[in-house]
């Protein structure tokens, strides 16, 4: 099993699954697959989608559930005090 | 106000249930179409000579029937919803669209079931193959089994030409059994590159 960030990404910056699934070359129904962790992607369909979202494979996908990312901000923040 | 066409379009997507229903009364009406037909033909064995080419007849028809009736299952699979659709496209429903947008969206589902559902994508690929995987698992099972109890049956006959007839039977599949058993390891044989050797690392002295 393999978790993604893909549907917080793609809210992030507005797009559609189609969008997203037409700059990546699957289908639509491929993104919602992916976004609900019924399909681990390829090698090559998950370097595609980070590099397409400009981000490291490692900020996209992960062998452990992702921490959100509100309470990540918040560690950091209390680091830095 | 929508057209008919347009609610059958919009009527709710095929769901894992609708299609396990549907795959499960097809594979109920195959074999009761296939019985049906032995029963009707068996008295015309022994009497016409037309037994042969009716069976031959109704067998390839009933393959092409399901073949094409599971083709036809697949691609209503795969469209997308015209309701998800026009979602995904314009952010709206279907029903607050213009004409000339419902025109287009019509125009490109039916286009896409005409053409065999979405083009294939990578998931595609792997659910066919595990799928393809997955059947070939059954049948590497399931065949062996068939073909000991057809030869159990056979052997079990009093001897005479319905005996001999099933043994020319049990002979043929037990023949056709071979390959499915044996090809996946003929392929793998077949198509294994060699293992790549360790380079061999050469010490040039005083460098070490």
């Amino acid at each position: 099993m393999l978790y993604n960030r893909i549907a917080v990404l793609r809210a992030e910056r507005r797009l559609t699954r189609a969008d997203l699934a037409r700059e990546v070359g699957v289908n639509t129904q491929t993104i919602g697959f992916l976004e609900r962790g019924d399909y681990t992607p390829s090698l090559e369909l998950g370097f595609k989608i980070s590099r397409f979202f400009k981000l490291p494979v490692e900020a996209v996908f992960s062998p452990e559930p992702f921490r959100p990312l509100s309470e990540q901000v918040y560690e950091m923040q209390r680091r830095e005090a | 106000m929508l057209t008919r066409f347009e609610r059958d379009l919009q009527a709710r997507p095929m769901t894992r249930r609708i299609r396990r229903f549907s795959v499960a009364a097809y594979v109920f009406t195959i074999l009761i179409l296939f019985l049906t037909v032995g029963i009707y033909l068996l008295p015309f064995r022994d009497t016409t000579r037309l037994y042969g080419l009716a069976a031959f007849i109704v067998v390839w028809t009933y393959i092409g029937y399901a073949v094409f009736f599971l083709r036809i299952l697949r691609r209503g699979s795969s469209v997308t919803s015209m309701e998800e659709r026009v979602q995904l496209d314009f952010g709206r429903p279907y029903a607050k669209l213009s004409l000339m947008h419902r025109f287009d969206v019509r125009a490109r589902v039916t286009r896409e079931f005409r053409q065999g559902g979405r083009p294939p994508d990578e998931r595609d690929a792997v659910v066919q193959r595990e799928a393809e995987q997955r059947a070939f698992r059954i049948l590497r099972i399931a065949l062996p089994i068939f073909a000991l109890v057809y030869w159990g049956v056979c052997l079990s006959m009093p001897l005479g030409p319905v005996r001999v007839g099933l043994l020319i039977g049990a002979v043929v599949m037990s023949v056709m059994l071979i390959p499915v058993m044996i090809l996946p390891d003929v392929i793998r044989l077949w198509t294994e590159p060699d293992a790549a050797p360790e380079p061999n690392v050469v010490t040039i002295p005083g460098e070490a």
